[in-house]
């Protein structure tokens, strides 16, 4: 990226006070979460005179079933959602960027397997391949990050391939070719660096969806199973005591709602802001 | 007498980056019955300060002065609903680009009779009718076949018959064609530019004919105006524009086209570098002449202000200091 | 036609592909599938021969053709649960899920190609930052929480609908069914609308700044002519391509909404099935699901064949 478009991205960013607050909450998500064993009291500490105690002061986001503070509990799980949601990203835009690439670069018969492969898998139904594998696999972080990874790459390949089918006609692209250098090399030095915009939104877009993902797969009680907590595992549980203590299903559901929507924004921003400059 | 007159017409766009004056105090007129032509680079201004007088500029457009005269009626103050009549059944447009001028999903004939019945309010049938003569007018050998044609079913210079066929619908007294030849071959381009000219005098309507393309002017228009950075820089008649060019813009335009008589020299060889004319100007560049920065002949009074329009013969204008004798 | 006879080879060939992924997730689930079959007074040779008869002694590529042989018969094999065909329970379902997905859907459509286009008309006007700021709050708000809600809000606190499930006990009126329909179906409009009208609001604005939307001024068409007479097609179009790229999403979004409100459809039965270990059922609503996405896509591309001019003629 050169310097005029970041300079241009800056100027439209210092204008769109949306983008910034997205910004802003993503930044204190990810430190919260970061410096969770600071900020958060003890998330596991039991207080059995003080169970489902509505948000109060000593509690802002009340106690759970077991007297948890809910708060330290939301700080903890968001731990776990964006570490999984993170993961997730770089794990399906790596694979979605090298598929896609090569696919693309090498073309003929190797892009057309590929792409049919592509094809084939966005027509299965991801969220029960995703459930089913996860009932194989035992639950746990490493693997719900792994099938999230491994599933959603589908439609960044798709586009970087697009995008190489023209970035590979272009003059320093052909005289690389013809100069002699090696393939890997023309796709690394010469292809990607030129598709950096539509990488990072489709990223940013992918850290939202991954973080959906396994929020919904935690719901169903797959995903992440106790003791870990996500975002998602604490709906599930929360579920039930919908009547007697709402806060516990509010509070989560409200977390994933701004944080998702904190990507989307920006990565949106992102978009428009590439496509202008 | 003036069918169209243009006075210190100016229109600024409002982008992100602050107001752009795209069109800065430009006069022209059109005659009754002629062929009036506009030329100038990409970006100087000519479809922006004719598209103004249609109202048609993208809506971030803003007229920041001037007036606009049509047989002999103030228009640029008319109100939408005041200045509706006049368009289609008075001033009609071609546009450059036929192939996104027209709409890619609905076929020739059900688009240009929708255009009739709602100017004309006849009848679908009649307007159908009328499609098809209009189509044969403008010299389609099928106009049935053309009728069902989608836009993209037919070539280039169909298609640019067809918007001629649209312009005349109605009958106007005033076409405005923005750059109608500019994307076709050289040989369409004739048989377009001569079917222009056909109609025309058919119909005895007047022409603005807007082109980047010298050698399109001078086979077509008898006056012409020279636009430059949004300013009209000069105005004659051909054999003034063409053999007595006063202003420097003009001379390096037509230094520019290849002559078989002489060697062909690229527009602005001679020019002095962009950059080091404008770190010159700086702020002040704005109110200056607009092709400052490249004149070969620019002097202290160019750097002071902006030379107003001043008669250099009868029928010809022209905003430059120079004295318009020519060098050679 | 040659276009339209490579899209349905290409649509044979990504299902091919499908049911191979899908014997191969069979394949790869832990544990020895015989053992599903045997009860505790079986003797080891005759767990062997069971073991034959099922055809698990074969190659895996011999296996996957007389399993795909079964499928093309359309014989999807048992419910290890409950001993019923698969496709029959599948089928039983099925109409939940479509009525479900159907409703929603065409809703999705109706509201937001009105709203899509209005918005793109004014960018940046009330009704625009309005809709923007809700579509987006649509596109990232988890469903099953927004369906939860609902149900507190509307079921228990309000009590004026029913949380869950398809009918009243005993009772199989319309009425009874369209009030069970209403909180899934809102659940599931709102999320496929929000997506659909930022699609249609963008193409509007494109399709705006095209010299035919221009042309049309300067010959004085009014706004809403412009707007429903030339730029609406032209804007619509791209919806097609976007439905049918996003029934995957849409059947992930309904599988999760149909088990939040225990609506009697075949996502339910997905979860229940993976929940049990159900691997018949669960190959069985893999490979039905994913021939609806192709199809579903096949249809897609046809309509747009057949209605964009330019396409068709290619075809």
């Amino acid at each position: 990226m050169d310097n005029h478009t970041r300079k241009k991205i800056l100027a439209a960013f210092r204008h769109n006070p949306m983008a910034i607050a997205g910004t802003l909450l993503i930044l204190f998500f990810a430190l919260t979460a970061l410096l969770a064993p600071w900020v958060a009291g003890n998330p596991n500490t039991l207080d059995v005179n003080a169970r489902l105690v509505a948000p109060c002061a000593a509690h802002p986001f009340g106690t759970d079933e077991m007297g948890r503070d809910y708060l330290a509990r939301c700080i903890y799980g968001g731990r776990t959602s964006l570490l999984v949601g993170f993961l997730s990203m770089i794990l399906s835009t790596a694979i979605g960027v090298a598929i896609g690439s090569v696919s693309g670069y090498l073309g003929g018969k190797t892009d057309i397997v590929i792409m049919r492969l592509v094809d084939a898998l966005l027509s299965l139904p991801t969220f029960l391949i995703m459930m089913v594998m996860n009932a194989y696999l035992s639950a746990g972080i490493r693997n719900v990050i792994l099938i999230i990874g491994f599933l959603t790459w589908m439609n960044l390949a798709r586009i970087v391939r697009g995008e190489t089918l023209t970035l590979k006609e272009r003059e320093y692209v052909v005289y690389s070719r013809i100069s002699g250098q090696k393939r890997f090399r023309i796709i690394l030095r010469h292809i990607l660096p030129n598709m950096m915009p539509t990488i990072i939104v489709s990223a940013t877009i992918n850290v939202a969806q991954a973080i959906l993902m396994e929020s919904a797969l935690s719901f169903f009680g797959l995903g992440i199973v106790p003791p870990t907590a996500s975002w998602g595992s604490m709906l599930n549980n929360a579920q039930n005591r919908m009547t007697t203590a709402p806060w516990l299903a509010i509070f989560p559901g409200l977390l994933i709602l701004l944080t998702v929507l904190s990507f989307n924004y920006v990565g949106e921003f992102l978009r428009k802001a590439y496509d202008r400059s | 007498m003036a069918l169209l007159e243009v006075s210190n017409l100016g229109v600024s766009f409002d982008t992100d980056l602050g107001e752009v004056r795209a069109v800065r105090d430009v006069s022209f007129s059109v005659n009754q019955g002629e062929i009036f032509g506009i030329v100038g680079e990409s970006g100087s201004g000519k479809s922006v300060s004719t598209r103004a007088i249609l109202r048609i500029n993208p809506a971030n457009a803003r007229i920041t002065g001037g007036s606009v005269k049509f047989d002999g009626k103030e228009i640029l103050s008319l109100s939408e609903k005041e200045f509706m009549p006049y368009r289609g059944r008075r001033i009609a447009m071609i546009f450059q680009d036929s192939l996104t001028a027209l709409n890619p999903v609905y076929t020739i004939g059900s688009k240009m009779s929708d255009l009739i019945c709602q100017i004309e309010g006849t009848s679908r049938r009649d307007a159908a009718q009328k499609t098809l003569s209009l189509l044969a007018e403008v010299g389609i050998r099928d106009p049935e076949r053309c009728f069902r044609s989608y836009p993209h079913e037919l070539s280039g210079g169909m298609r640019q018959r067809v918007m001629i066929a649209m312009a005349v619908a109605c009958s106007p007294d005033l076409i405005i064609a923005d750059e109608p030849t500019t994307s076709l071959d050289v040989t369409i381009q004739a048989q377009i530019l001569r079917l222009l000219r056909d109609i025309q005098r058919r119909r005895g309507c007047s022409v603005i004919l807007i082109t980047h393309d010298l050698g399109v002017v001078a086979q077509m228009c008898r006056r012409i105006s020279v636009m430059c950075g949004g300013y009209v820089v000069e105005t004659g008649t051909a054999e003034q524009i063409f053999h007595h060019p006063v202003h420097p813009y003009t001379q390096a335009l037509i230094a520019s086209m290849p002559r078989a008589d002489r060697e062909f020299r690229p527009f602005l060889e001679h020019s002095v570098s962009r950059d080091r004319g404008r770190s010159a100007v700086g702020e002040k560049e704005d109110a200056l002449c607009p092709f400052l920065d490249r004149c070969p002949a620019a002097s202290a009074a160019c750097r002071g202000t902006l030379p107003r329009v001043r008669a250099v013969g009868e029928e010809h204008t022209a905003r430059c200091f120079a004295d318009g004798k020519k060098e050679d | 036609m040659k276009h339209i006879l490579s899209k349905i080879v290409q649509s044979i060939l990504v299902m091919f592909l499908v049911s191979i992924l899908c014997f191969a997730l069979i394949k790869l689930a832990p544990g020895d599938p015989v053992l599903t079959y045997v009860q505790p007074n079986m003797s080891e040779s005759y767990i062997a021969t069971l073991r034959e008869r099922l055809g698990l002694t074969k190659p895996l590529p011999e296996q996957y053709l007389l399993w795909l042989g079964r499928i093309l018969h359309g014989n999807f094999g048992y419910s290890l649960v409950n001993n019923r065909p698969v496709l029959q329970q599948i089928l039983e379902r099925l109409p939940a899920t479509f009525l479900l997905m159907g409703v929603s859907l065409v809703l999705a459509v109706v509201i937001s190609i009105p709203l899509g286009m209005k918005c793109g008309e004014r960018p940046g006007g009330a009704l625009d930052r309005f809709t923007s700021a809700v579509s987006y709050v649509g596109i990232s708000i988890p469903n099953y929480w927004f369906g939860i809600l609902l149900i507190y809000l509307f079921s228990v606190y309000l009590g004026w609908l029913p949380s869950i499930g398809m009918h009243s006990t005993g009772n199989h009126s319309l009425p009874d069914l369209l009030r069970h329909l209403i909180l899934p179906c809102t659940v599931m409009t709102y999320v496929n609308a929000a997506q659909f009208t930022r699609y249609i609001r963008s193409s509007t604005i494109t399709q705006l700044s095209e010299d035919y939307v221009t042309v049309q001024k300067a010959y004085g068409t009014p706004r809403r002519r412009i707007m429903y007479g030339n730029v609406l097609k032209n804007a619509i179009l791209p919806l097609i391509t976007v439905l049918g790229m996003s029934l995957q999403s849409l059947v992930s979004g309904a599988m999760i909404c149909e088990q939040v409100f225990a609506w009697p459809g075949t996502g339910q039965l997905a979860v229940t099935a993976v929940t049990t270990f159900d691997y018949p059922l669960i190959m069985g609503i893999t490979m039905m699901t994913a021939l609806m996405i192709v199809v579903g896509n096949l249809l897609a591309d046809l309509l747009y064949t057949i209605v964009d001019p330019r396409i068709r003629q290619a075809a």
